[in-house]
């Protein structure tokens, strides 16, 4: 745990969540298995994996809005002492927004095209019946405009006569309309360009200064990850490959996966390193390798990797990977 | 135009009209996407084209293919003048310059097999006289692409491939025709970044074999790093610097640029470093700001910047920037 | 090569078919029409052709054992002169749609695929087509030229094209934006090579869908131009049997049979192809489903949930 986080207040504490799809005729698909983590108040998580690592999966599972082949098989997910997994349906949805919000993938290009922003937002906060009359509603929509940097006189305004920008800031505005605790933000710079993803990272930064916000970044850009996030935690095919500070991910990574994806990426501050990448194809849920899942792609896998699938070891008090060459040394 | 050069773009425009927006207003705005570009590329070079987008990146090579008209400006290829060819010489002048696009999802015809996609510029240019010649060059041309070995691969549907493989097809479509310039529209953007890495080494490794001239046009300074040897900055329709990939890297001039490179995420937490952004979005290519382009958003802006229009000025050798500030 | 996608696709789209329960309803109701058509001089009891000798008595007579649905104002049987029939109901309707689907395609991927000034003036004559009342025309064309069975098709083929080009036109245009296009522009291919290998296969099953829906149409309005007394006397269509039991005293007589009957058929083939044609619609409609441009799930790790659009996280990077 990084040492400015280590006092702060607990907020989620997930313990060997496994999640499974179902679908009739095929042996289940384990897309989450056995993850654990912490989220303390104001710390930024980076939640890194290639497509199809079960990163999305386990943040639906979060909220509990897993489509209906997804099944919460084990763990727990605690948010403030409160086991969400054992909530009715009713008590999960005024969890929901009011205290963990997410920003679906893409989701600023699925604003609704003939409605205003504000209206948009407002939405939101009926939903959750927060504010009273009109004028404290309007009022709350400017507030929230203006905190994601969107000039209030704006909220009027129609989604197509907003930047990308500017809907990716409405949209973190929708998130925070209920000021939750936590907000999961699934791939939120993705299709920005370099200067507006700087913007839109910036700005979680400052809401997290401002509000004390925690955020959950899932995201497959580790230079992303890098500026913002003070812990890490890296998938694999639906297991937790590793679990770090950012500076111990980046500097003593013990996983050969998230070697390989670092040397992946290009590091302008060393650009004579040549670019490799990581041979072969993520494996598929529902036919995983026998041993450690990583095995197939791994250029230092030895026999044992696959045969038997590592567990999680224990390097230092906040470092965790699943590789058998970390026990070995 | 020395010896080297293989393609010169001169002074290119591109304007589109913008449609009326009332029966009474006058129809004479234009969206400036490419307002005077001109840069040169030379043999078995890889020049980056570096800009966020509606920078004009995109249309700008469009144009160079000849699938957009040109409304200013001069394009040569080869000594030869290529600006305002038609018909039949446009067609066998696209033999020689050849584009991989962003997206290798969308851009393979869904129902055609990996072979028949391969195979489709030298039917489309009649280039070979039998089946096994054909079936010849495209084996070639996939193994080129790392698509090993080709046999597995020619029956099969763009469905059945991963991202990496299907923009690895896109290559080999053009390479069969054996161009000697490619242009790659944001070829990784839309690929993993474990398998970025594998595509760009294709594309370098296709460089020295075939000696083929690559412009690599991007919004990720931090690829074009790696395997350009010059970089474009464009902004607005404009180029605003250019220059030898280290030597910009090093000493961007324009502040534009020196942004750009600051906002670039280094994959290392102990370099977290002052980072300029740039407020706002870049401004509207219809109601483009007078004087200087950049300098509503410039952080050094200065009266003159709001005056003066500052043209591509030498701030060493090769390496040229368009700010009036620049010592 | 060629023959392998089609069989992929036919094997991909057999499957999902039999799973549309209105679909496989239509597909037999039309088989069953087809097979009435083509094996009608086996089914039927009684060649129409061949001369009777008449007494009154035999003049509508009630279905009976000799005449299961009894006979016509010519002592003829209804149900064979209802099997033969068929076959000119069905003639008509499959070379008039065949007429109208040649010219709805061709003008609609003509005006999507140029735009501009084409796309305009052929629209605007398909908006034409549309607002002119298609009955009076077809009536003053038929009553211009002889009437023959050649010319009822010819009229029916050249008025009902309008819905099967504006159909065309807009599927044209989203297909013309996709980058698969642009890459054969960018390959140097022509206008016509890429309409031919890129914009017709994927506008193909749209027009197929809907050429069973316009099949339909052709069967009613050659059935309206027959009871109208506009088509060939010589030919035996079901709207012929209609327009003779109504203007030769079948309705004075109370011979329910003769008019039940041909209705019964134009109702049966133009429900069964309305079924077969919404099937086919939704299968291969490309605004109600994106089916085949999904990943390959042999290479992409996802879940296997119903809601597939989700599960490609990380793709759109």
């Amino acid at each position: 745990m990084p040492a400015a986080f280590a006092d702060a207040p607990l907020l989620l504490d997930v313990r060997h969540l496994s999640v499974d799809y179902v679908s009739r005729g095929q042996p289940a698909a384990h897309a989450v298995d056995d993850v654990s983590f912490v989220l303390r108040e104001g710390e930024i998580l980076g939640l890194v994996g290639e497509s199809g690592c079960g990163k999305t999966t386990l943040m639906l599972s979060l909220m509990r809005l897993l489509p209906s082949a997804g099944r919460i098989v084990a763990g727990r997910v605690d948010l403030l002492g409160r086991d969400l997994l054992s909530l009715s349906e009713k008590e999960i949805a005024d969890v929901r927004w009011k205290e963990m919000a997410m920003i679906f993938q893409g989701a600023m290009n699925a604003l609704n095209p003939v409605r205003t922003i504000g209206d948009q937002i407002s939405e939101v906060i009926v939903r959750h019946n927060i504010a009273g009359n009109k004028a404290v509603l309007d009022g709350r929509i400017s507030e929230l405009l203006e905190l994601v940097g969107i000039p209030a006189n704006r909220k009027d305004q129609y989604p197509h006569q907003y930047s990308g920008g500017m809907r990716q800031r409405a949209m973190i505005a929708m998130a925070l309309a209920c000021a939750p605790l936590i907000v999961i933000a699934d791939e939120p710079t993705t299709a920005l360009d370099v200067m507006i993803q700087a913007q839109i990272l910036e700005l979680l930064l400052t809401l997290r200064q401002k509000l004390g916000l925690a955020v959950i970044l899932v995201t497959h850009d580790l230079g992303v990850v890098a500026e913002i996030c003070d812990s890490v935690l890296v998938m694999y095919g639906g297991v937790t490959a590793e679990y770090a500070s950012v500076n111990t991910i980046y500097n003593n990574p013990q996983h050969p996966y998230t070697q390989q994806l670092l040397d992946a990426f290009p590091d302008l501050s060393n650009p004579s390193d040549r670019l490799t990448s990581i041979p072969g194809y993520p494996p598929r849920l529902d036919a995983l390798p026998p041993g450690c899942r990583f095995a197939p792609r791994c250029s230092v896998a030895f026999e044992r990797c696959h045969h038997e699938q590592p567990p999680l070891y224990q390097l230092s008090q906040f470092h965790l990977a699943s590789c058998h060459r970390v026990e070995s040394e | 135009m020395n010896q080297s050069t293989l393609l010169e773009v001169r002074n290119l425009r591109k304007l589109f009209p913008l449609k009326k927006a009332g029966f009474w207003e006058a129809g004479d705005k234009h969206v400036h996407a490419v307002d005077g570009v001109s840069f040169e590329l030379n043999r078995g070079e890889v020049l980056a084209l570096v800009g966020e987008s509606g920078c004009g990146k995109s249309t700008l090579a469009l144009t160079l293919m000849g699938l957009e008209t040109i409304s200013q400006g001069s394009i040569v290829f080869d000594g030869q003048d290529i600006t305002h060819l038609k018909g039949p010489a446009l067609r066998t002048m696209r033999q020689h310059i050849q584009m991989v696009f962003q997206d290798p999802y969308e851009s393979l015809n869904p129902l055609m097999t990996i072979g028949q996609l391969v195979a489709e510029p030298l039917v489309v240019h009649r280039l070979v006289r039998s089946k096994a010649e054909r079936a010849d060059r495209v084996h070639r041309c996939l193994e080129d692409a790392g698509l090993k070995p080709a046999e597995a691969f020619v029956n099969r549907f763009p469905h059945e491939l991963s991202g990496g493989q299907r923009q690895r097809v896109v290559i080999a479509g053009a390479l069969v025709l054996e161009p000697t310039i490619l242009l790659a529209d944001e070829p990784v953007s839309m690929l993993d970044v474990s398998i970025r890495a594998e595509i760009l080494s294709l594309l370098a490794d296709l460089r020295v074999k075939r000696g083929i001239s690559i412009l690599f046009i991007t919004h990720d300074l931090g690829t074009a790093a790696y395997f350009a040897d010059r970089v474009a900055v464009m902004y607005l329709g404009r180029i605003v610097e250019i220059g030898p990939t280290r030597e910009v890297l090093a000493n961007p001039a324009h502040p534009y640029a020196r942004a750009l490179l600051s906002v670039i995420p280094v994959p290392n937490p102990r370099q977290r470093r002052e980072r300029l952004i740039l407020r706002g979005d870049p401004p509207d290519p219809i109601d483009l700001p007078p004087g200087c382009r950049f300098h509503p958003r410039c952080p050094i802006a200065q009266a003159v910047c709001r005056e003066q229009d500052p043209v591509l000025q030498d701030v060493s050798r090769g390496h040229q920037s368009a700010c009036l500030l620049q010592t | 090569m060629t023959v392998q996608i089609k069989v992929t696709s036919i094997g991909g789209f057999w499957e999902t078919f039999r799973h549309s329960g209105i679909g496989v309803v239509g597909l037999i109701m039309v088989v069953i029409a087809m097979g009435l058509a083509v094996f009608a001089p086996w089914i039927a009891p009684y060649n129409p052709k061949t001369p009777v000798r008449v007494s009154i008595e035999d003049i509508y007579a009630r279905p009976s054992s000799e005449h299961w649905l009894g006979t016509d104002d010519a002592g003829k049987d209804v149900l064979s002169n209802f099997i033969f029939g068929a076959r000119v109901s069905l003639t008509v309707g499959f070379f008039a749609s065949f007429i109208s689907i040649v010219i709805g395609g061709m003008i609609g991927i003509v005006a999507g695929f140029y735009g501009g000034k084409i796309e305009n003036l052929l629209m605007r004559l398909t908006d034409i087509m549309l607002v002119i009342p298609d009955l009076p025309l077809a009536v003053v064309l038929v009553a211009l030229t002889k009437p023959s069975l050649l010319n009822i098709i010819f009229v029916i083929g050249i008025l009902g094209w309008t819905g099967t080009a504006r159909l065309v036109r807009s599927q044209t245009l989203s297909v013309k934006e996709r980058k698969f296009v642009l890459r054969a522009r960018a390959i140097g291919a022509g206008n016509l090579y890429i309409i031919r290998r890129h914009i017709l296969p994927l506008v193909l099953p749209l027009m197929v869908a809907n050429t069973v829906l316009v099949i339909s149409l052709a069967i009613l309005n050659e059935s309206t131009l027959s009871f109208l007394g506009l088509s060939d006397p010589t030919t035996l269509s079901w709207g012929q049997m209609l327009n003779f039991a109504f203007t030769r005293g079948g309705m004075s007589a109370g011979a329910w049979w003769a008019l039940v009957t041909p209705g019964f058929g134009i109702v049966w083939v133009v429900l069964g192809c309305t079924l077969l044609g919404h099937g086919l619609e939704q299968i291969l409609n490309p605004r109600l489903e994106a089916h085949h441009l999904s990943v390959g799930a042999e290479m992409v790790a996802r879940p296997t949930g119903p809601d597939g659009g989700w599960a490609r996280e990380g793709e759109s990077t």
